[in-house]
């Protein structure tokens, strides 16, 4: 079996687990919050994943996931909500309008050499601000009024609110997910770590950059639309000021940054180790100091784990999985917490706390002993350990 | 010790110090431990907390009722939801000095929603389904509530709230607004802002409009979109007064000396601004640098204290509930509520302290809440819902009777007020009005 039919077969697998979750909490009478968590981690995995696929393997900064998302919750708040259409017709459309943006804005961006670097972040940001006056100023889009999406009706096969938030938001960050992986693994993804690096000897010796880059960029909006699209339903009110705003481009980069954008899967433990923080310390009554100590926290991982928290976990995965799966089942069966989400947080603390020990193994020598799948992981392991 | 070692000691510390506090602080919302709580007794004539303590003291132990909800304490809607932070906790406090609610102590497990709907609606699905608060208030602004009031359906809690604006969205059998607009808030209230005009016996002949674009604004001064009800335009233009602008800005606007030298250019007798928070000062603050004074101006719902210090701001109209004078303090009850929220709001910090239109709704909302426990004597939101809707319930603004057929809302209970000699003063209608007062234009 290749390692790309493994990692497929782990994705099917984790795709009929997580599947059954809904299933499995109402059987055991969970509390529904749980759904909520779950369903809320999706999201961001999802958004941080697809930010990761432009900036993480490209290196082209972009501060466009508000606008990428924002043009998903107004295309399905306008058509499923105000025009009446199908929820699940106008989804795939949003992340579609979204996608064709991105790309109409790659079109001028990356055929210009001088909209690199932070001029081309800058350009991203200016495109929320656009977008957000558009929205605002045209009455068939919001003009000011907001959109009710209360009451949007959904496929009663998609069962009741929270478990259809579920199903549809895992459904799009596993194929977000998916797609990072397929992309990291291919051509592309050589092509675009290879831009990373240097662009102009990239393109030197025969990557094609600006077909890449669009690749990235339009998949990069397309699943943050479609998510977007979804996250319409939560909002529950969709205004400008709520959509178009700095938070997620904010929290993306804060999670891609944490579990590390070298690696598909640095900003999906990024994700979910934020959210989850966010949450408890939200929990705890701590909102006050949340954004102070997540901020420090972040600042300090980035100077003492730089290659991101994903690879020093890979790189000692075995004492990651022994710690985590230890101190879950600790807290889990001693009840020294009072909810699965806390003995979640708990466990992810310690096992966090154990991965950053010192250890004299290099990050890409590890990867190396198991022998790294592509060029491209090597690649990301030598410059994470230099 | 090596400087690799010393960092990895340092991060270990960290997360340590991290897994400390949230151990500390992590389940005390979820692990009750009967607090006791010195209760003033005597109090079974009333089923709110508008009593102020001073009875025999008793002693109540037993769980408490926890009642759940979110305010927007960060972000750009954290100033306004400062007050009704305060004017929660202090009726708590009141309503536990007061025996509490069915014999039992009351706790308020408030999140901040970083004024962020899909936070707040996130928060409310927390608060109900993994830390089993036993009731739920709804939280500040038209977006999170009306997030969380889908919540609250979807879980079948009572959900009173106090500051909705789009009153014609708001379906849920269930849902308690007590900021007295009437459904139909873009007729009835600037109508009554007219009247009001028209009592000075110097109704203006033209008007300019200068609205926020803000869906609770832009109802008021259009209707609700996609209808041919009208708002507050329109109903000027039914009077005959000349609309000379409409005047649209964006929320967050802060150069505002292009609006001004629109509404100067076209000098209208009034400016009805749809204004939210410090927009009003915005506008005088840009009018005024342009030597330019407005005959007569009224704004939706300013920030009331720095209106006070704007220039220009003598005769500006707006909207209110309550304000701490005649004939509102002519209630001893009222009164002492409205002393003790200023002191609980100077201790706060909050820049004006008077207990006005946000507290008195928030405050409501509250006595309804409490009142349908009391009355339904249960903590079953079912039978708490029904005895609302059935009964007329008693409150510092008046008798309130949630009406289905109005989406439980119950008449516009609203009033005109106005800065005269550097004070909010009601002005109209004259029976709510400051004895001695009326509209001047």
């Amino acid at each position: 079996m290749t390692r790309r039919t493994k990692a497929l077969a782990g994705f099917a697998v984790a795709a009929i687990v997580i599947n059954l979750v809904p299933a499995l909490a109402e059987a055991l009478d969970t509390p529904g919050f749980y759904i909520t968590f779950m369903f809320t981690a999706f999201f961001w995995i999802s958004q941080a994943v697809s930010w990761n696929i432009l900036t993480g393997y490209s290196g082209y900064f972009s501060f466009g996931q508000g606008a990428w998302f924002g043009v998903g919750v107004y295309t399905t708040g306008v058509l499923a909500a105000k025009e009446g259409w199908p929820f699940l017709v106008a989804l795939p459309i949003a992340g579609a309008l979204a996608a064709a943006f991105g790309l109409g804005l790659g079109l001028v961006v990356f055929r210009l050499r001088k909209l690199s670097g932070e001029i081309f972040a800058l350009t991203t940001l200016a495109v929320a601000f656009v977008l957000a006056s558009v929205a605002r100023l045209y009455s068939f889009i919001d003009g000011g009024r907001g959109i009710f999406m209360t009451g949007t009706p959904l496929p009663e096969f998609l069962g009741d609110f929270r478990t259809a938030m579920f199903r549809m938001t895992f459904v799009v960050a596993f194929l977000t997910v998916l797609a990072a992986y397929l992309l990291y693994e291919s051509r592309v993804g050589w092509g675009l770590f290879a831009i990373r690096d240097d662009e102009q000897v990239a393109h030197g010796l025969g990557v094609p950059t600006f077909r890449y880059k669009m690749v990235a960029l339009g998949t990069n909006a397309f699943f943050s639309g479609l998510m977007g699209g979804v996250w319409a339903l939560q909002i529950g009110f969709v205004t400008v000021d709520d959509v178009f705003n700095i938070r997620v481009p904010l929290f993306v980069i804060l999670m891609s940054v944490l579990g590390g954008m070298k690696h598909w899967m640095g900003p999906v433990v990024g994700a979910v180790i934020i959210y989850t923080l966010t949450d408890r310390l939200n929990s705890a009554g701590l909102e006050d100091v949340n954004q102070i100590i997540i901020g420090g926290l972040l600042i300090f991982l980035v100077l003492a784990v730089r290659e991101g928290i994903y690879l020093r976990m890979r790189m000692r995965w075995i004492l990651t999985l022994t710690v985590f799966g230890t101190a879950m089942a600790v807290w889990t069966f001693a009840d020294l917490a009072t909810s699965l989400i806390w003995d979640f947080a708990y466990a992810s603390l310690i096992t966090l706390l154990a991965v950053l020990l010192p250890t004299r193994q290099s990050v890409a020598r590890v990867l190396r002993r198991g022998g790294p799948a592509t060029p491209v992981e090597a690649s990301a392991a030598e410059r994470a350990s230099t | 010790m090596g400087r690799s070692q010393r960092r990895h000691l340092l991060i270990g510390a960290l997360f340590l110090a991290l897994a400390l506090v949230a151990a500390a602080c992590g389940d005390d919302t979820t692990e009750t431990t009967a607090p006791t709580t010195t209760t003033a007794g005597g109090s079974s004539e009333t089923t709110t907390a508008t009593t102020t303590a001073t009875t025999t003291a008793t002693t109540v132990n037993e769980e408490p009722i926890v009642v759940g909800g979110s305010l927007a304490l960060t972000g750009f809607l954290g100033p306004t939801a400062a007050i009704h932070k305060v004017a929660g906790d202090l009726f708590v406090e009141q309503l536990n000095a007061a025996g509490g609610l069915l014999g039992r102590p009351v706790t308020w497990d408030v999140r901040d929603d970083e004024s962020a709907s899909d936070q707040a609606a996130a928060l409310y699905e927390r608060l109900i389904s993994e830390e089993g608060v036993d009731l739920i208030m709804g939280p500040y602004g038209t977006g999170a509530i009306t997030a969380a009031m889908a919540v609250a359906e979807r879980e079948g809690f009572v959900f009173p709230h106090h500051t909705a604006s789009l009153t014609y969205a708001y379906t849920y059998a269930c849902h308690f607004p007590t900021w007295p607009t009437g459904v139909e808030t873009n007729i009835t209230n600037p109508n009554q802002v007219y009247d009001a005009l028209e009592a000075s016996g110097n109704p203006p002949e033209t008007i300019a409009f200068v609205l926020s674009e803000f869906p609770g604004t832009q109802y008021i001064g259009y209707g609700p979109p996609n209808s041919d009800a009208g708002g507050a335009v329109s109903e000027a233009e039914k009077r005959g007064w000349d609309v000379v602008a409409e005047i649209n800005y964006p929320l967050g606007t802060s150069d505002w000396a292009p609006i001004a030298a629109q509404v100067a250019q076209e000098d209208p007798d009034f400016i009805y601004m749809g204004a939210i928070g410090v927009d009003a000062n915005g506008l005088l603050a840009a009018l005024d640098a342009i030597g330019y004074a407005p005959r007569g101006h009224f704004y939706q719902w300013p920030a009331p204290g720095p209106l006070l210090g704007a220039p220009n701001a003598e005769g500006a109209f707006s909207v209110s509930t309550f304000e701490p004078h005649p004939p509102f303090t002519d209630d001893p009850n009222a009164a002492a509520i409205a002393q003790a929220f200023s002191d609980a709001a100077s201790a706060a910090g909050l820049p004006y302290t008077l207990f006005e239109a946000q507290a008195s709704v928030s405050w409501v909302a509250w006595e309804v809440l409490v009142a349908g426990v009391e009355g339904s004597g249960s903590l079953e939101h079912d039978e708490i819902c029904d005895y609302l809707i059935n009964n007329p319930i008693d409150t510092i603004l008046g008798t309130i009777d949630f009406d289905p057929a109005q989406q439980n809302y119950y008449g516009d209970l609203s009033m005109i007020k106005q800065i005269q000699d550097g004070e909010w003063t009601v002005v109209f209608p004259p029976d709510s009005a400051k004895p001695g007062t009326a509209p001047n234009l």
